[in-house]
């Protein structure tokens, strides 16, 4: 590998900042403009150099450009991309960019592989990050105004080490562009099941504002509004989804767990009423703080949200555990069952013709089922 | 740095059920082809971005100057020698006489009030001008700016050094800005720092090739190693007064970017001329000065057009040089009048010397201009005499008539290939590095149609030429026309048709295009190369 890293070198993350511009105008405060750097390991004169950098980037562009941001900065060895999600403050990442050494007559000489990064990937990385950050916490303005500077800059701190270590900032493809949801296909009658499973659930627990139903991923139903549900699944799958396999596995060692408690195993979460504060969007179509329950069992994952005035009793997580227990873990086995009789019966319909025609007629049907239903 | 062995993408021929394949039949027949080759072949691009990584040598003129190397060759020939031209020596005395009056100016600059400094930068109008371009010196001094007045932007220009010694100070060089349409193209050549601002559709790369002109312009003024030099002798030296003159040239060559297919290409027009007269023209040429010892290159041009090109027989002419004698010839007014003796430098011929050049106008009544280039600054009268014999002899064969209908009636318009459908092209031939295209006809006959149009070659030759995802071949169909961009070793040909053109029928005139530009390849195209 040493051999190796002379010779090539792949795109990776130099440093993520968030400033606002609006503060530390005096000479010798500007270092009050930082709200985020990573990495903190580097000293406080090259933060304040970087931020500095890219203020006056925003501001050159702003002479010439006045109804857009910045977007990008291309340099030799870097692309750094910019991100406005709220007035005056900023979202900056720098990613180094690959490189080969070749061999010329002067010598050995980088080549560098600008092509490789492309800003339009970058840049989606920087909006899911914010779109994540909105659903956990609304935005950075309603975090400053909820606890302060200081609260604003702790949360970011938190937030964000969290997301770097479970998400990979610096490369993406066009999944990362689309950032979109993935369906699963499903047969009429495992669907129907479904939404009978959570109308019940709705109707005995009135109090619940959304539901939604996923499947390793993907998603089955859902009644959250379409913006939420991306951001939903994205956070899932990416952070909620990841750390739980780790704690069942950690949990399944430590010997202590007494069957009073065992309600809590399938919701993720720590505590007695464990639960995630979200914000989306009510009927009304307003942002608000919810309450987020994930119960997750044998592959299923079911989000319900309250209202944040609800409160949550373990009685409450009991009976939801109590209603949904032996249905969700009837489902799941049907749908698992269902998963492998279509990888199984895939690679045969290519094979044979007559007996094709029939699994491929079967399908169609099952499809047509499923856009019917979704209305 | 873009291999030239591109991996190739699309098809060489698309496929179609019955109907030609494109170009099957010309694999032999490739117009514009020629195993003789004058001028230099050259991805412009790619160069740019090799040159990028490596500056001008800058120092003195090393033993193996192009400009050396005649010399030396000349002096082998003669007995005795003709002796070098100190070239050195000349520019020294040039820079001190310089730097003089550079000081009391710079004097008076700084007492002068910087209070209408902002205004440009408020002004609507300037702001939205679709391109604009800075040279400021690497200490931050405003040199030039293509709209207004460059101490007006005083601030302005320190903000771009500030932003361009930041990032150098983490041994990076910034490349641009990307801003929605906005593009700030940054080019480093010390000692001087080239902006662009562009909302145009020109992609990054052609924006870069467009400074690397700007550049070569300055070059061809002051010799790339007089600009190292004044800048390692005083770091806040002042470029403008050296500059005098320029700013017309580089004006007009900044308007000549946005509109000559030329600069695009890489290639050279050519005045479309009977292959009988050109021949007399270039005869008439190496008769009266094969004799003549240093002379480089010689060359009849008229609007950006060439004539006819005779060179000494070891070097070629770049393009990018031949670009800027038109330049210099469209640009100087004061050229009509007279005969002019003057320094030229050619940038990718021999950056760090000058060649020195006889421009005049054959006659009062021709507007073709001959360029005599020579490495000795004395021949002065040499040249003089030369020319008056190769127009006598001219006239004689009645070729200054042939120029002249030539220049008035040659430019042929795209109905004359026979093709309904086909609205206007460019074709270049690489291996002569000549292109030939059409006059423009309607729709394309406004100053606003001709610019969208050149606008979508622009994108068109953006997409084929990708560093990354390069293709052969590429058929866009859009709302109000088609385009077709086609790549091959021999030729590149972008072709503009009607929108509702089938493939089929698209392959067909393209088909007949190619035919058509074969046929009249000895007009359009300078297939020999004649040396001295």
């Amino acid at each position: 590998m040493a051999g190796d890293s002379q010779h090539t070198a792949y795109p990776k993350l130099l440093n993520l900042f968030i400033f606002n511009s609006t503060y530390g105008q005096k000479e010798g405060h500007e270092h009050e403009k930082i709200l985020f750097y990573y990495p903190n390991s580097a000293d406080l004169d090259t933060q304040v150099r970087h931020v500095g950098l890219a203020e006056a980037i925003t501001r050159f562009s702003s002479t010439f450009r006045k109804d857009g941001d910045c977007e990008a900065v291309h340099t030799q060895k870097t692309r750094q991309l910019f991100m406005q999600p709220e007035p005056n403050i900023w979202m900056v990442m720098t990613v180094a960019i690959g490189w080969v050494s070749r061999m010329r007559e002067s010598g050995p000489v980088r080549e560098y592989q600008s092509e490789a990064v492309q800003d339009v990937v970058l840049r989606a990385c920087l909006a899911s990050l914010y779109r994540t950050f909105a659903l956990r916490h609304s935005s950075f303005n309603a975090v400053l105004e909820a606890r302060g500077l200081e609260g604003l800059k702790a949360t970011l701190e938190s937030f964000l080490t969290s997301y770097m270590s479970s998400v990979e900032l610096s490369s993406g493809d066009i999944l990362t562009v689309w950032s979109g949801v993935s369906f699963l296909p499903l047969d009429r009658q495992t669907f129907l099941r479904i939404h009978c499973c959570l109308s019940l659930l709705q109707a005995s627990f009135p109090t619940i504002a959304h539901t939604a139903f996923f499947y390793n991923q993907h998603i089955v139903w859902c009644g959250l509004a379409m913006e939420d549900l991306r951001s939903l699944s994205q956070y899932l799958n990416t952070q909620l989804l990841p750390s739980r396999k780790d704690s069942l596995t950690s949990s399944t060692s430590s010997s202590s767990s007494s069957s009073h408690t065992s309600y809590l195993s399938r919701f993720v979460g720590k505590g007695v009423t464990p639960s995630l504060q979200v914000h989306v969007r009510d009927e009304c179509g307003e942002l608000q703080p919810h309450h987020l329950l994930l119960y997750s069992l044998m592959g299923v994952t079911i989000c319900l949200t309250f209202a944040e005035s609800e409160s949550l009793t373990p009685q409450l997580f009991e009976k939801i555990d109590r209603l949904l227990e032996s249905k969700v873990s009837q489902l799941a086995s049907d749908i698992g069952e269902q998963a492998s009789k279509k990888a199984g019966s895939g690679p045969g319909a290519e094979g044979g013709s007559g007996g094709g025609e029939g699994c491929r007629g079967q399908r169609w049907g099952e499809h047509s089922a499923m856009c019917t239903t979704t209305t | 740095m873009a291999d030239s062995g591109t991996a190739a993408e699309g098809k060489a021929a698309p496929a179609l059920a019955g109907g030609e394949a494109v170009g099957d039949e010309l694999k032999d027949d490739t117009p514009g082809v020629s195993g003789e080759v004058m001028l230099v072949n050259t991805d412009s691009f790619e160069e740019c971005n090799h040159d990028l990584d490596t500056q001008f040598s800058g120092g003195e003129d090393g033993p193996d100057s192009p400009l050396r190397k005649v010399q030396r060759e000349q002096e082998n020939e003669l007995v005795g020698g003709m002796g070098n031209v100190s070239l050195a020596e000349e520019e020294g005395k040039q820079g001190s006489e310089g730097s003089g009056e550079a000081v009391a100016a710079a004097a008076a600059d700084d007492s002068e009030e910087e209070c209408v400094d902002e205004e440009y930068l408020h002004s609507p109008e300037w702001i939205q001008k679709e391109k604009h371009v800075f040279i400021l010196s690497e200490s931050g001094k405003p040199i030039y700016t293509r709209y207004g007045k460059e101490d007006r932007l005083v601030t302005l220009f320190g903000l771009m050094q500030a932003l361009v010694s930041f990032v150098a100070d983490s041994e990076d060089v910034i490349r641009c800005i990307v801003a929605g349409d906005h593009k700030f193209v940054f080019l480093v050549k010390s000692p001087m720092i080239l902006v662009g601002v562009s909302h145009s559709v020109a992609s990054i790369p052609q924006l870069i090739m467009q400074l690397t002109y700007v550049h070569n312009q300055i070059v061809s003024v002051l010799t790339g190693s007089a600009l190292t030099r004044m800048f390692e002798k005083r770091r806040n030296y002042d470029f403008r007064h050296l500059l005098g003159g320029t700013e017309r040239l580089l004006d007009n060559l900044l308007n000549m970017l946005d509109s000559h297919p030329s600069f695009l290409l890489g290639g050279v027009q050519c005045l479309p001329l009977a292959t009988a007269t050109r021949d007399t023209i270039t005869q008439t040429i190496i008769q009266y000065c094969s004799k003549i010892k240093n002379l480089v290159f010689g060359l009849i041009i008229c609007q950006n057009q060439l004539i006819s090109l005779v060179r000494m027989k070891k070097f070629l002419l770049h393009p990018a040089d031949l670009h800027l004698l038109f330049n210099l010839v469209n640009a100087t007014e004061s050229l009509k009048t007279s005969e002019n003796w003057m320094p030229i430098c050619l940038p990718k011929f021999d950056p760090n010397g000058y060649l020195y050049g006889h421009v005049s106008y054959l006659a009062d009544d021709c507007e073709a201009c001959l360029l005599l280039l020579s490495v000795d600054r004395e021949q002065f009268f040499t040249l003089s005499e030369a020319k008056q014999k190769i127009v006598d002899r001219l006239r004689r064969h009645h070729c200054l008539e042939g120029i002249n209908t030539a220049i008035r009636t040659s430019a042929y318009t795209v109905g004359a290939v026979g093709a309904p459908e086909l609205r206007h092209f460019l074709y270049k031939s690489k291996t002569t590095a000549q292109f030939t295209c059409p006059e423009y006809t309607a729709p394309y006959n406004t100053p606003e149609q001709q610019r969208q149009l050149f606008g979508l070659y622009q994108q068109l030759h953006h997409r084929v030429h990708s560093v990354s995802r390069p293709l052969k071949m590429v058929y866009m169909v859009m709302d109000t026309h088609t385009l077709l961009g086609w790549v091959t070793k021999e030729f590149e040909l972008y072709a503009t048709l009607e929108p509702l053109v089938t493939k089929h029928n698209a392959i067909v005139y393209i088909n007949k295009l190619l035919r058509w530009i074969k046929n009249e390849e000895n007009k359009l195209f300078i297939l020999s190369s004649p040396t001295f």
